[in-house]
């Protein structure tokens, strides 16, 4: 692992405990210029990750709730007339940071939601006719609750897509909850924390991790991994050429974090579940995005070699 | 009751196809076992939806004594086909409302398939046969459903399904069909001999043969060798009726016959009696089921060898069996012969037999013309003369006749049909002492040229009479032919052409549409089909199948076929099995993974192998944590090959993974040692 990266995770992991996995995944999703969902229970450390990662990578911050009553506007920003200067000022929203943090975006309207994906998607904003670019590196943390909880509106398959990575956090083990417990304030350890890296830095990693070989025998696999959810009769419908992608990027970051120069089929195993899980839908299953069952029987259906 | 619920799609399916195989049956049915199929799978849709619970053990105790009552009721007994195929539907209907496990579901099914063969009992055409296919195709649908999630909704896809499956599986029912020895049952059900079939009666009486000429029912189809001779020289002789009782005519007692004539017997005394002459006609007869025992010949035909066929006294084949099926039977005849030469006085005296009383102007009409004539030559030629020229009518519509039929007939009405005039042309010979009989059987027929065949109907049926005359036997005369010759030259349809007639109770028949040209091409097209289908598929009997297959691989034995057949299916299944199983074959792999995966293999012979979807990294650990003293050529042989697959990318060198393998298998040997 680049020294680099050691730090930053044990880092963030002196603020959320016991998560280095899951730490080493949204460290993956950035490198690979992607953008994170992170999909649990309130009071699981959501905000805790996303706020410690910008900290820690030395990233501009801001942080948007969302409500049911959050209109685009307070995502985007507005044009102001001001009386001095006798014209509109453009105040720019919470959206102009390099890491946003969605804090339970299925709690807004769709509109709302909408707003902040095409952004997302596009890294820029036009407002009253004029296109204005989002910072870089631009990067989404985007939380929310379980879909069975009262009061959300959950995000459709097509929004979801745009999310690189969905990772669910989980419990902390009891050791972990044990030092959490005895220890000081989290929120004293984040402030105190330094960053350990540049912006410039973070960019020259993504262009690294970029250029981790992927052979033919990994591209074999993505396919064939990619070509099951395609054909078996399990899966409502397949994985697109965009989750192959991704799943292809995420790959390549995590063999890069793992201090690889090639991928192997473990790096592909240990992104896969977050990266198709909420790509995925059972045949059986008319509601929810319960891909995680399928995840795994699709690793332990597809060879890696073949 | 149980959670097990029969998927949505299964039942749909099951209840279609239930009801379609049991439809056909319906005619033959007793209504309260119909009532009680509709009643079933009504309960079954209420049990579906939830509305209705499963009947309980007293009730279906209920079900089944009424349902058996009912059919006890409905046919009378419990001896014969019906009763039985009945009770199968029955059980089978409330089978549906015991649907409590799975298992009960695959009951359902295999029944379902069971019912639907049973239809073969009654009915082998081409529609059927298709029809049971579609049913087949519909249960096998019901049986995928079964293993189908519950998320499968769609029942046109798994009908889709279905008829791939089957459609797939049709060339190996064929070559089944062809091959697979025959082994005739073990036992067998009488089928119910009451079934009304039409067809030409050993009784004539006015009236019946013209009953019979309102039927378009196929009677026999007859394929000859050479050329077809011409249809009005088809005379198809089938019973001679001899004794006549003042109102019809009837066989002549079996027990003065004397025995029937068999191949397999020495001769008979009166076999020699008959001379052949002229050319010989070969031709071979595809009879229609006819539940009686005559078969239909030209005359005069040579003896058969085909075994349960006698010829009768008369010159006429006889079948030992009932003919319930169809039969096919090949035959030669003469068109020119010369039958009983001499007649021995007890013939003379029964063939001149009339009875004492009755139609007393009748036979003062025959003194008066005998009076008239010269000879017998010229009574006879007296006699058909007035047929000719006095107005008598040729009608399938005769009007009915009193006590003295043949007096009100020739003198009075005037109007009658074939049976009319063979009837009363028997009756004037006799009256004057000239041997006569009738004949009946079939006249013409409609020569298919698609088929090259000649079709013969139950309206073709036709009586004729045979007048014995000294030095020349027995002499055909049908004096219908100087009445209306046109019946003889072109057919029933063209000598009732005037009174319109001809099938008039049956208002759709083909046969009525002759006239229209494209009508007839399609009916006789249709017709060879059905031909081809009863000559190939339902008379593929086991003795044709052997001498089929005899033309082709020689004489062969029935046990040694069965052995070529199983061991052809055997290695059939292996060669699906290695397929199948095959087809991760290694061959389609990369050098590199194929030695790597003959690595795993010698891993696996340590009791370590690697599980699908297991990355070598991960399987190269958990070697490792299991055999620390393998971690070493674990390490190696896996270094090398993430090195060359995944690193480098050139899965064609493979020369190091194999001296990393050699390497291992060197120390294996080592410390095996």
């Amino acid at each position: 692992m680049p020294a680099i990266l050691e730090k930053t995770i044990a880092h963030v992991g002196s603020v959320l405990l016991g998560k280095e996995h899951h730490i080493k995944l949204a460290l993956t999703c950035l490198l690979s210029r992607g953008h994170l969902l992170i999909e649990d229970l309130p009071g699981m450390g959501k905000t805790t990750m996303s706020h410690t990662l910008a900290k820690v990578l030395n990233l501009s911050y801001n942080r948007i709730q969302f409500t049911s009553d959050l209109l685009p506007a307070d995502i985007l920003g507005v044009s102001i007339y001001e009386k001095d200067a006798s014209n509109f000022k453009f105040h720019p929203g919470p959206i102009f940071s390099q890491l946003v943090l969605a804090d339970e975006i299925n709690r807004t309207t769709p509109k709302s939601q909408s707003a902040l994906l095409e952004a997302m998607e596009e890294r820029q904003v036009t407002i009253e006719g004029q296109t204005r670019p989002l910072p870089a590196p631009f990067f989404v943390i985007a939380t929310q609750n379980s879909n069975t909880q009262a009061g959300t509106f959950p995000l459709p398959e097509s929004q979801l897509d745009r999310f690189l990575m969905r990772i669910e956090l989980g419990y902390p083990d009891a050791a972990a909850e044990r030092v959490l417990l005895k220890g000081e304030d989290r929120r004293a350890v984040l402030e105190r924390l330094e960053p350990t890296m540049t912006v410039q830095q973070l960019q020259e990693l993504q262009v690294e991790a970029e250029q981790v070989v992927a052979s033919e025998a990994v591209l074999d696999y993505i396919q064939r991994l990619v070509q099951h959810t395609r054909q078996a009769p399990e899966f409502a419908y397949g994985l697109s050429p965009r989750g192959a992608l991704a799943l292809l990027a995420c790959s390549r970051a995590w063999a890069f974090i793992e201090n690889r120069s090639h991928v192997v089929p473990e790096d592909v195993q240990a992104v896969l579940p977050s990266v198709v899980e909420h790509r995925l839908r059972e045949a059986a299953d008319f509601s929810g995005h319960g891909g995680t069952a399928l995840a795994q029987r699709l690793l332990t259906k597809v060879d890696v070699i073949g | 009751m149980t959670g097990f619920q029969v998927p949505r799609n299964s039942l749909a399916w099951m209840l279609v196809a239930q009801m379609a195989v049991i439809v056909p049956h319906f005619s033959r049915l007793p209504y309260l076992t119909i009532a009680l199929c509709f009643f079933c799978v009504l309960w079954r849709v209420m049990v579906y939806q939830g509305r209705w619970s499963y009947p309980g053990k007293w009730i279906k105790v209920l079900f089944i004594f009424f349902g058996t009552v009912g059919l006890g009721f409905g046919y009378g007994t419990f001896l014969g086909l019906d009763p039985w195929v009945g009770l199968l539907i029955m059980m089978f209907v409330l089978k549906l409302l015991e649907m409590h496990h799975k298992r009960d579901g695959y009951v359902v099914i295999l029944l379902g398939y069971f019912v639907a063969v049973t239809q073969f009992l009654y009915e082998q055409g081409i529609p059927s046969t298709l029809y049971i296919f579609v049913c087949v195709i519909m249960i096998t649908a019901a049986l995928i459903g079964l293993n189908q999630t519950r998320s499968h909704l769609r029942p046109v896809q798994t009908f889709k399904k279905a008829t791939v499956l089957l459609v797939q599986s049709l060339p190996l029912m064929i070559v089944l069909f062809v091959l697979f020895p025959r082994i005739s049952p073990l036992w067998t059900v009488p089928m119910q001999s009451s079934v009304a079939r039409t067809g030409v009666t050993d009784t004539m009486t006015p009236g019946n043969i013209a009953l019979l000429t309102q039927s378009d029912e196929l009677a026999f189809r007859a394929t000859f060798a050479g050329e077809v001779p011409p249809l009005s020289k088809l005379y198809w002789r089938g019973l001679v009726l001899s004794r006549f009782d003042g109102e019809s005519w009837t066989q002549e007692l079996p027990a003065l016959y004397g025995r029937i004539y068999r191949p397999d017997q020495p001769p008979t005394s009166w076999q020699d009696k008959m001379e052949l002459l002229g050319e010989e006609v070969r031709y071979s007869i595809l009879l229609e089921p006819t539940s009686q025992n005559w078969l239909f010949s030209l005359t005069m035909p040579e003896g058969t060898n085909k075994e349960g066929i006698g010829l009768v006294r008369d010159f006429r084949f006889y079948s030992f069996r009932e003919i319930r099926s169809k039969l096919r039977y090949e035959l030669t005849s003469h068109l020119n012969y010369r039958i009983d030469r001499d007649l021995h006085d007890f013939w003379r005296y029964r063939y001149t037999l009339l009875p004492e009383e009755g139609n007393p102007r009748a036979k003062r009409l025959a003194e008066s013309i005998w009076e008239r004539s010269p000879n017998k030559r010229d009574y006879i030629r007296n006699i058909l003369r007035r047929f000719n020229l006095e107005e008598f009518v040729y009608t399938l519509k005769p009007p009915v006749l009193g006590d003295h039929s043949v007096d009100e007939f020739l003198l009075d009405s005037k109007r009658g049909f074939c049976e009319h005039y063979a009837g009363s042309f028997v009756f004037l010979m006799r009256a004057v002492g000239i041997p006569a009989r009738v004949v009946v059987g079939y006249q013409g027929g409609e020569y298919n040229r698609i088929g090259n065949y000649v079709e013969v109907r139950q309206f073709d049926a036709h009586a004729w009479t045979e007048v014995w005359q000294e030095g020349q036997g027995w002499v055909r005369v049908d004096p219908t032919s100087a009445v209306a010759p046109e019946r003889i030259e072109s057919g029933l349809e063209f000598a009732v052409k005037d009174e319109d007639t001809f099938l008039s109770n049956l208002p759709l028949s083909w046969m009525k549409y002759r006239q229209t040209l494209w009508l007839t091409e399609i009916r006789l097209q249709l017709s060879a089909l059905g031909y081809y289908w009863d000559r190939w598929v339902v008379g593929y009997t086991p003795s044709v199948q052997m001498s089929l297959l005899a033309r082709y691989f020689g004489d062969l034995d029935r046990k040694w076929l069965g052995m070529v057949m199983l061991s052809g299916f055997f290695s059939l299944l292996g060669v699906v099995a290695i397929f199948v199983l095959g087809k991760r074959s290694h061959a389609l792999l990369r050098p590199i993974d194929r030695e790597y995966l003959r690595f795993c293999q010698l891993m696996a012979r340590q009791g370590l192998p690697r599980s699908v979807g297991e990355g070598p990294l991960d399987f190269a650990a958990r070697v490792a944590q299991a055999r620390p003293d393998l971690a070493p050529a674990m390490k190696q042989v896996t270094d090398t090959y993430i090195r060359l697959n995944y690193a480098e990318d050139q899965p064609e060198k493979t020369k190091s993974l194999r001296k990393a393998i050699r390497v291992y298998r060197f120390r294996n040997l080592v410390t095996e040692a």
